[in-house]
């Protein structure tokens, strides 16, 4: 290319041109979900049965971390409308003008087929398949068929944020097991109280943007409840490695008493009037989440130990 | 005096813009030279049968 031509190229470019900068990539991968993405996903590789080279591992691990930033993309891409309504998502880069649409899709679009093809040359096709099947599941099931239409949009929807954990036990077993799919069904019990708790206090938001959360719908009085019930039903799931053998009693310990810190949060929404119970529970899910996958590591049962 | 003030606006303007091209183009560039890394090491340890 001469030099006129690259002239004429960058004169012709317009005041108002995205001008994203690398940050804003980093800000369409949802790095906040990312970091809780890859902390399941890694307890899910080290609490599997056998070994797996530690290179590898990190190449699952990262497959993992790009898979959920690709999904997080493509969500910013399809909820750009609703972002731009919402206090909280506001100052997300599509709603800011920073980054074109077409170039989040395929930022997204991108990122999802890699990652997949990563982990299915570098680790096994059964751990592609999976990181394929949460990435499909959320962009199609949760965020375009789901999240728009039912107040149930967490509860379905969250199977794909738990996936994880079944992702990282499958790149070092090649299998899908009983013990994964507890894991799962963990972080499946545990979404629907986490969301519930934020969507209390940016009900507001929601309503605005015309998302039918719980607290929308039904009220909050109701999302209280329905907080109460499922953090009581996780607290027997949440014991499940342990008495399946899989983890032990130090994990079942803290298990109960987190399980009972987390009820004892639920209650506390549901008398309270203001916003500050729900803030609490929601601080403190994040917290439970990560303390308990961090003790199924530790405390792996030794008849286990790979 | 507006015209050479919107002149200087402009001047700044692309100098940003090249920066953060610039600065987007590096960071595709080590993205890229990892990758082939990254690769380059998976082979091995595969062709070497770890697992």
């Amino acid at each position: 290319m001469s030099d006129t031509a690259y002239r004429v190229d960058t004169t012709a470019a317009h005041p108002d041109m995205p001008t994203a900068e690398v940050g804003d990539y980093m800000a369409l991968m949802k790095p906040r979900v990312m970091s809780l993405v890859v902390f399941t996903g890694l307890a899910g590789l080290l609490a599997a049965p056998g070994e797996l080279h530690w290179l590898l591992s990190a190449v699952a691990v990262l497959a993992i971390a790009v898979g959920a930033g690709a999904a997080g993309a493509i969500n910013m891409w399809y909820d750009r409308d609703i972002d731009a309504v919402m206090e909280r998502t506001s100052q997300r880069p599509l709603p800011l003008g920073r980054v074109e649409p077409d170039e989040a899709l395929t930022f997204g679009v991108v990122l999802a087929c890699g990652s997949v093809l990563l982990m299915g040359l570098a680790v096994n096709f059964v751990a592609a398949g999976l990181l394929a099947a949460s990435i499909l599941f959320y962009v199609f099931v949760y965020t375009i068929w789901l999240k728009r239409r039912t107040p149930q949009n967490i509860v379905i929807g969250g199977a794909a944020g738990a996936f994880p954990p079944v992702i990282g036990w499958a790149a070092v077993t090649g299998t899908v097991g009983i013990e994964s799919l507890v894991l799962f069904l963990i972080i499946f019990m545990w979404t629907p109280p986490h969301f519930w708790a934020l969507a209390l206090y940016r009900c507001g938001d929601y309503a605005a943007a015309n998302v039918p959360m719980l607290p929308v719908v039904s009220g909050k009085r109701e999302t209280k409840r329905q907080i109460l019930i499922y953090s009581v039903l996780l607290a027997p799931v949440a014991m499940a490695p342990t008495l399946l053998g899989f983890a032990g009693w130090i994990y079942g310990s803290a298990a109960v008493l987190l399980g009972a810190i987390f009820i004892a949060g639920a209650v506390a929404v549901c008398r309270d009037d203001t916003d500050r119970s729900a803030k609490r529970v929601f601080g403190f899910s994040i917290f439970y989440l990560f303390a308990l996958f961090a003790l199924l590591v530790v405390d792996r049962a030794p008849g286990v130990a790979g | 005096m507006m015209a050479k003030e919107d002149g200087k606006t402009e001047k700044t303007y692309r100098s940003e813009m090249h920066r953060k091209q610039r600065t987007k183009n590096i960071a595709v560039m080590l993205l890229l030279v990892g990758f082939c890394v990254l690769v380059y090491f998976i082979a091995i340890i595969r062709m070497g049968g770890g697992d």
